[in-house]
């Protein structure tokens, strides 16, 4: 099976608020999953629920075929770093990644050493977790969760307080472990690092699923928006109503006779869209893909998502 | 099985190298200061001519025991007190439920502060009877040149005082633990537990039949009636009869029942409860 991670049906309230609504995910081996949300959205809620910390109210999730309630069974196969590290700040580095040894069971000296060298923490091995910045705590923690090559690696917002170089660094450190066969998943607000390297990515807003698939094609599905300038106005606005190639669009300024608009696809037609105003007499100045970003995507489907609720 | 017991050697590490250590030490300074300022008053006393108590170094050692008892005690309603809330606090509980079970974490938790409990007692012990026996060597106590009670019956005595003493201790420990599942915030849960803790201690004379089955009677504390405090009298000479019918039996059979349930009860808690 190469599902790795399953949530099926997820329902949560907590305190009367409905966290999770029917949330599904699936996270396969060898993929970088992403779990994109705003602040409440319901990522962390999700996670401790797939984690065994929070029940579910209705529905089930398994991690390596394992009930999320009896994760601590393959807990060896598993890597997690909770939202804030989950460190003891009375330890220093190295007995933070010793103590996770000592709990899993296993001998530390080898396994600590490459964790500490692979993360590229050496400088820090001494110091208390408490004496560490927000930044280099994310570090450790992630060395933690990665320190017995797990099959699956869980993560609640590790780029949060890494500064760019830092994310980066982790954003390959963790496409490397996806295409070494492990399943990543990872929550995050920061769309510009997930955009490149995700396999998945799911968006959560007001805990439902409002967009699930791989990037490229959500985007694509999104349809494709491009900027277009002509005149005159009112026969480029006929035209464009009138198009079945379109999803929608909107003029986003005008000077006289010439406006400009910002059109959506629903698909590579934007010869076909030239065709059809050049033949109904306009003057086109201007056809420009605006290929918009995850980012932006998302920010669209919470403001769609918004216009739709109740 | 083998879960508990990584739980207990990631606790006993946590507790070794974390402040835990100092909590480790503070019974034996205890003991041994309490000899100290014992040994320099009755130098004092005999500078100014007093007439000196003949003392052998039994009654040294049972004061230390008793001082070391308390101050272990205190040790372990703190260390217990923080035992699951401070991790809660800082994500830590969160983070080792996901790789041990819950049931392994809290009774790993439990489990580390009796092998805690134990060793601090241990080299209080240690420390005491070093200390005592350089100071006055371990004699029979005689009675113008009589012998009341030979060296081996007080051995015993001191043996009997030792092991009754850590039942209430580790119950004490495992109430702050319960303690610790139920509050929020470190603050919150050492003065939930210090506080009704010491009161009992303080009044429990005012209740005094009740008072037979609460743990805290028997637990080595400020006014208490554990058997460290008996030993203190019967290391003296002071008192003839040993220990009371049932003395001993009680002294740890309330603790450990009391124990048990304590444990049970954090267990339930901490599966309920969120990390």
């Amino acid at each position: 099976m190469d599902d790795a991670i399953s949530m099926v049906g997820i329902e949560k309230t907590l305190r009367g608020h409905h966290a999770l609504r029917g949330v599904d995910l699936v996270v396969r081996r060898g993929s970088l999953t992403g779990l994109i949300g705003l602040n409440g959205a319901g990522k962390t809620t999700t996670l401790r629920i797939l984690l065994g910390l929070l029940p579910a109210d209705r529905g089930d999730s398994t991690i390596l075929g394992t009930s999320s309630r009896e994760l601590h069974r393959i807990a060896d196969r598993v890597g997690v770093q909770l939202h804030g590290g989950g460190l003891d700040p009375s330890l220093t580095v190295r007995e933070t990644l010793e103590l996770a040894c000592l709990l899993a069971g296993r001998p530390s000296r080898e396994v600590v050493d490459r964790a500490i060298e692979r993360s590229g923490i050496e400088a820090l091995a001494k110091r208390k977790a408490g004496k560490l910045s927000a930044g280099e705590r994310q570090k450790l923690a992630l060395a933690r969760a990665m320190l017995f090559d797990p099959e699956v690696l869980i993560l609640d917002e590790p780029l949060t307080h890494l500064d760019p170089g830092a994310a980066e660094a982790m954003i390959r450190l963790l496409r490397a472990a996806a295409d070494r066969g492990t399943a990543v998943l990872l929550s995050s607000h920061q769309l510009e690092y997930l955009d490149r390297v995700s396999d998945h990515v799911l968006f959560l807003h007001r805990g439902r699923v409002i967009a699930d698939g791989e990037p490229r094609q959500i985007l694509d599905d999104a349809g494709l928006d491009f900027v277009v300038g002509a005149t005159p106005i009112e026969t480029v606005e006929r035209i464009l109503r009138e198009a079945p190639i379109l999803r929608s669009f909107e003029r986003v300024s005008s000077d006289g006779a010439r406006g400009e608009w910002r059109v959506k696809l629903q698909g590579p037609h934007a010869h076909e869209l030239n065709d059809r105003l050049v033949r109904g007499g306009c003057a086109v100045d201007a056809l420009i893909p605006d290929r918009r970003s995850l980012h932006d995507l998302f920010l669209e489907r919470v403001r769609e998502s918004e216009g739709a609720a109740p | 099985m083998s879960e508990i017991a990584s739980a207990v050697r990631a606790e006993l590490y946590r507790l070794r190298r974390g402040t835990g250590r100092v909590f480790l030490l503070l019974p034996a300074t205890i003991a041994a200061l309490q000899i100290g300022q014992e040994l320099a008053a009755e130098r004092l006393r005999a500078a100014g001519a007093e007439v000196l108590e003949p003392i052998t170094g039994f009654a040294l050692l049972a004061d230390g025991l008793r001082a070391a008892g308390g101050a272990l005690t205190f040790a372990l309603l703190v260390l217990g007190a923080l035992g699951l809330v401070r991790d809660r606090e800082t994500g830590m509980l969160a983070a080792m439920f996901t790789s041990r079970s819950r049931l392994a974490v809290v009774f790993g938790k439990a489990l580390a502060l009796i092998v805690f409990a134990v060793a601090s007692l241990v080299l209080a012990f240690g420390a005491s009877f070093a200390l005592a026996n350089l100071a006055r060597g371990m004699g029979s106590i005689e009675l113008e040149g009589v012998v009341v009670v030979e060296a081996a019956e007080l051995w015993r005595d001191v043996g009997y005082a030792f092991f009754a003493a850590l039942p209430p201790a580790c119950c004490a420990a495992f109430f702050a633990l319960t303690i610790s599942a139920l509050t929020s915030t470190s603050g919150a849960a050492v003065a939930m537990v210090l506080v009704p803790v010491v009161c009992f201690d303080v009044l429990k004379s005012a209740f005094p039949d009740s008072a037979r089955y609460v743990f805290a009677t028997y637990a080595p504390l400020l006014s208490d009636g554990s058997t460290l405090s008996r030993l203190t009298d019967l290391a003296r000479g002071y008192s003839n009869v040993s220990w009371a019918d049932g003395e001993l039996m009680l002294s740890c059979v309330v603790p450990g029942a009391s124990a048990c349930v304590l444990l049970m009860l954090t267990a339930l808690v901490t599966r309920i409860r969120s990390a």
